[in-house]
Parts: C-alpha cells; structure tokens; sequence
C-alpha cells in the first residue's frame, strides 16, 4: 500500500468518525486540533489499521504530533 | 418534605413510538385503528424461514429532521445518534418525538428533577454477535467505544446527555415485563418525590439468530407452518394460536407529577401498577400471580374491578400464555369480564419483548384518546366465547379506566392502570 493510498484511508476515517469534510483535514494539526476526543481519536487509529491491515501498540502512537506524522508512521510499519 | 408528596397523581404527558407500522404516534395510531399488520415473512441466512415485525430501515437525519424540537436539538441527536448501532438511533427518535410532546424545550423545568428509566436487558445481542466473528478473525481492531456501548445504560448515557437529564438513571429488567416494570418503577419514583419528570425508554429488543432459535427450539415461536401469509400467522387468543412472533419496537413515555404540569396538557393519567412474582425460574405462566398483578394494580389505582372498561392484554399468542391470562382475567374480574373490551397489540406488531409494556402503554393511551378499540387481527375463533375480544375491525369505545398486563420469562406479572383525563 502506498502513502497515499494510507493517507486518504486515513482522511476518509477521520472525516467519517467526526463528521466533517475531508477537505477541512489539515495535515499539519492534531487529531486533538479538529476536535477528536480521546474515544475519538482511538477509534481512528483503530479504524485505520484494520483497513490497512497494520497491528501497531497504541502506546507507540503517543509521541506522534500531526496528522503528516500519523501518515508517516503507518507507512512505515506496514507492509510495502 | 419530599415524602409528603404521596397525594400527586402521575401523568402521561408525552409519547414516542418507532415499530413495524409506523414512524411515530400519530402512524401508530393509524395503524392500530386499521388493524395494519407488521408481520413479514424474512429468510434467515441458514435458510430458516422466520416471521417477524421489524422496523424498516431508517434515514435518520431525515427523521430527524422531520420532528417538532429546535434545530439544536436535531444537531445534537444527529451528532450523537450518527454511527450509533440503529437500536440507540430508535431511543432518541421516540425520545425527542415524546420530549416534543411534552413541550420540555419550552418549559423552565430543574433537570436534576428529571429521571431517565431504561425498560429491559441484554438489549444489543445482535450487535455483540456481529463482533463476536470479528474479534475471532482480528482482535486487536474491535472498535474501542464497545467497551462502552455494549452496556444496555448506554441508551441511558445518550438521550440524558441529548435531553440534559440530570437527575436519577438506570436500567430496569424483568423479562418481557420490563417496559410495565419500567413504568411502575417511574410512577412510585414521581409519587414518592424521587423527581418530577421521568422519561420511560422501551428500547427496541435486537436479537441475534440464536436467541431467535432457542425460542424456536423451545418451541415459544409462532408461524410453524410457513405457507401461511405473513399478515395472518400471528393469532393471539385464536384457537389456531402457536407461539409469539417477535417484534422490533420502541417506545418513550414521559411522566410528570400532576403538581409541575397541568392536567389539561396530559394525555392520561397512570393511576397504578403492580409487580408480583410466581415464584418459578422459566417460561410458564401462571395464573394466580397474574390475576394477583392485576388485583394489586387495580387496589393501587384505589378503584374497583367493575370499572375496568378495556383489557390491554398481554397476549403473546403462546396457547398456554393466551389461556393463562382468559383465566386470570375471569378469576379477577367475574361476571364483569364478560363486559370488558379486550384486544392483543402484539397482533398488530409483534412481541417487542423488553419494550412490549411501553409501547403498548402508547398503544391503549391512543386507543382511550381516541374512543376506539383496535381490532385483535387473525382471531377468528376466540379461546373463550364468553370474553368480548375485538374482533375483524376497530370499533367506537369509551374508555375510562384501561388495564395493560405484561408478564415475563422468569415468573414476571405485571399490570398497570390507566385512567383517561375527563373533558
């Protein structure tokens, strides 16, 4: 899967999960910064690795600072 | 000073209602008094063929949209109902649809003041068997909010935060006695002076494929024989009865204290009601505890059984349930049962178990607002003569006192007493 095939998984959940437009995503802000609450926040992340297929503790997600990042990171971990 | 308040009379002063025929109360009240039936026939994913009552899919915002509440309201139950599970999307619906009715937006009431009561148990076992073969496939991506939403007090945690209840709240089982257990509990907790406003939730019962076939294998279910039209398999009180037919509904009542609202703005009065247990761990019914149910619920409502002028009965199609309840009713009534309008809703929508005491409440509330008895559809040849079911279509009918029993699984027997408003 590809960074932007990740990215626009990624997009389409958060857009879903707080009902909201993806175009209003901006890569630079927290999920904490579009309003996601911690269940919130949980459920995108969780959401998003199922369809990626990517199994990553949550605890290693903590020090990521924006969405970019977030993109970044699930890249990395899952398979190419 | 709160326990002198036993001299408040309870009212009903809202409703909210979702089933197989009809959105909301005023479809409800359409399809009671045509005798429209809910029943369809669905093939189960095994190939079983079964037959039930279910509500049809739903657009939501739509729904939403189309009720009488403040645009902030609709935005609100919107963004909590959005991606709930559809039983929590029918809560709020009939929720806001009663809150509307009883005109809470407009009115200056202390919501520490407000309860919530949740009628019945175990209310997402479709939903919980659905994660159930996704946890097997890949745990690690069961949706994090289950830990919260598999409890039945969710619906609670939803439409208290929707409506801004800040007072008492809890979940009430007792079978498919829950919704008139529910009932009783809001009424004793308004006439005591627990609070002044109780809203009443009968949430729809969502069962999976396996509560459906243990009830088939214990042979409770109806329609054995499915070449029958779907309309006329269910035939409470009909010689050719064979077991319930399960129903999806809804339901929300609002019940206030007679000193916080005026009469003339109640749709009727809860006079009383009464839970009694049989003593006995399974599905038989007997008849002593419910004619004791109905007793004590008539002494409640301090009158006496000759004026009892309609029976919403139980009448879940069952042949020893049906026969239970004829006996029960002439052991408590005598020779004034021969002259007590008598009819099953559950013929009309099913056996909505958990919610079945709430949204028949709703059902014989129109019935008594409306002067009207709705027919008992399919029953053809009554179990006993002597009894004056209603039969092939609605007929004119004043009601003054209406009685409505539920008894549930598990040794339940409940009844509870309505009285109209006069004028």
């Amino acid at each position: 899967m590809d960074k932007d095939q990740i990215k626009s998984i990624l997009f389409a959940n958060i857009a879903d999960i707080m009902d909201m437009d993806e175009s209003e995503i901006n890569v630079q802000e927290s999920l904490r910064d579009l309003g996601a609450n911690s269940v919130d926040r949980m459920e995108i992340i969780v959401e998003t690795m199922r369809k990626i297929g990517v199994k990553i503790n949550m605890l290693e997600f903590a020090n990521i600072k924006n969405i970019q990042e977030m993109v970044d990171f699930l890249y990395e971990r899952s398979e190419k | 000073m709160r326990d002198q308040k036993s001299n408040r009379s309870v009212l009903i002063t809202g409703m909210g209602s979702l089933n197989s025929v009809s959105e909301n109360v005023e479809g409800f009240r359409d399809a009671l008094y045509n005798g429209r039936c809910g029943i369809t026939k669905s093939s189960e994913e095994n190939g079983q063929i079964s037959f039930g009552a279910f509500i049809k899919e739903l657009d939501f915002r739509g729904h939403i949209d189309r009720l009488d509440v403040s645009d902030e309201l609709k935005k609100k139950a919107v963004s909590l109902g959005r991606r709930a599970p559809e039983g929590i999307k029918y809560s709020i619906l009939t929720s806001l649809e009663a809150w509307a009715q009883a005109g809470m937006e407009e009115r200056e009431i202390d919501n520490t003041r407000i309860g919530i009561i949740l009628a019945g148990s175990n209310l997402s076992l479709n939903e919980q068997l659905r994660i159930a073969s996704d946890f097997a496939d890949q745990p690690e991506f069961i949706s994090p909010s289950y830990a919260f939403r598999f409890m039945d007090t969710y619906h609670i945690g939803v439409i208290s935060e929707l409506l801004s209840v800040k007072g008492f709240g809890f979940s009430l089982g007792s079978a498919s006695a829950s919704g008139n257990s529910a009932i009783i509990q809001g009424y004793n907790l308004i006439k005591y002076g627990g609070c002044d406003v109780c809203l009443v939730l009968g949430a729809a019962a969502d069962l999976s494929c396996i509560e459906k076939h243990a009830f088939a294998n214990l042979g409770a279910l109806g329609g054995k024989d499915a070449s029958i039209p779907a309309g006329s398999v269910y035939r409470p009180f009909d010689k050719n009865h064979d077991g319930f037919i399960y129903g999806q509904g809804a339901g929300c009542i609002v019940l206030e204290a007679s000193d916080t609202v005026e009469k003339a703005d109640a749709l009727a009065e809860l006079a009383g009601g009464s839970i009694v247990l049989d003593g006995n761990h399974g599905p038989e019914c007997d008849p002593d505890g419910e004619a004791r149910a109905m007793r004590a619920a008539i002494e409640t409502a301090g009158i006496e059984g000759e004026e009892i002028d309609y029976i919403n009965a139980h009448g879940t199609g069952s042949p020893l349930g049906d026969e239970s309840e004829v006996r029960a009713i002439r052991e408590v009534f005598g020779r004034h049962a021969a002259d007590i309008r008598i009819n099953s809703t559950k013929s009309i929508i099913g056996h909505c178990l958990f919610s079945a005491g709430v949204c028949e409440c709703i059902s014989t509330v129109i019935q008594m607002r409306g002067g009207f008895v709705h027919p008992n559809i399919n029953l053809n040849a009554p179990i006993d003569q002597g009894l004056d079911f209603v039969m092939g279509k609605s007929s004119e009918q004043r009601i003054m006192y209406a009685l409505s029993n539920s008894f549930g699984f598990g040794g339940f027997n409940t009844s509870i007493v309505l009285k109209a408003l006069e004028g």
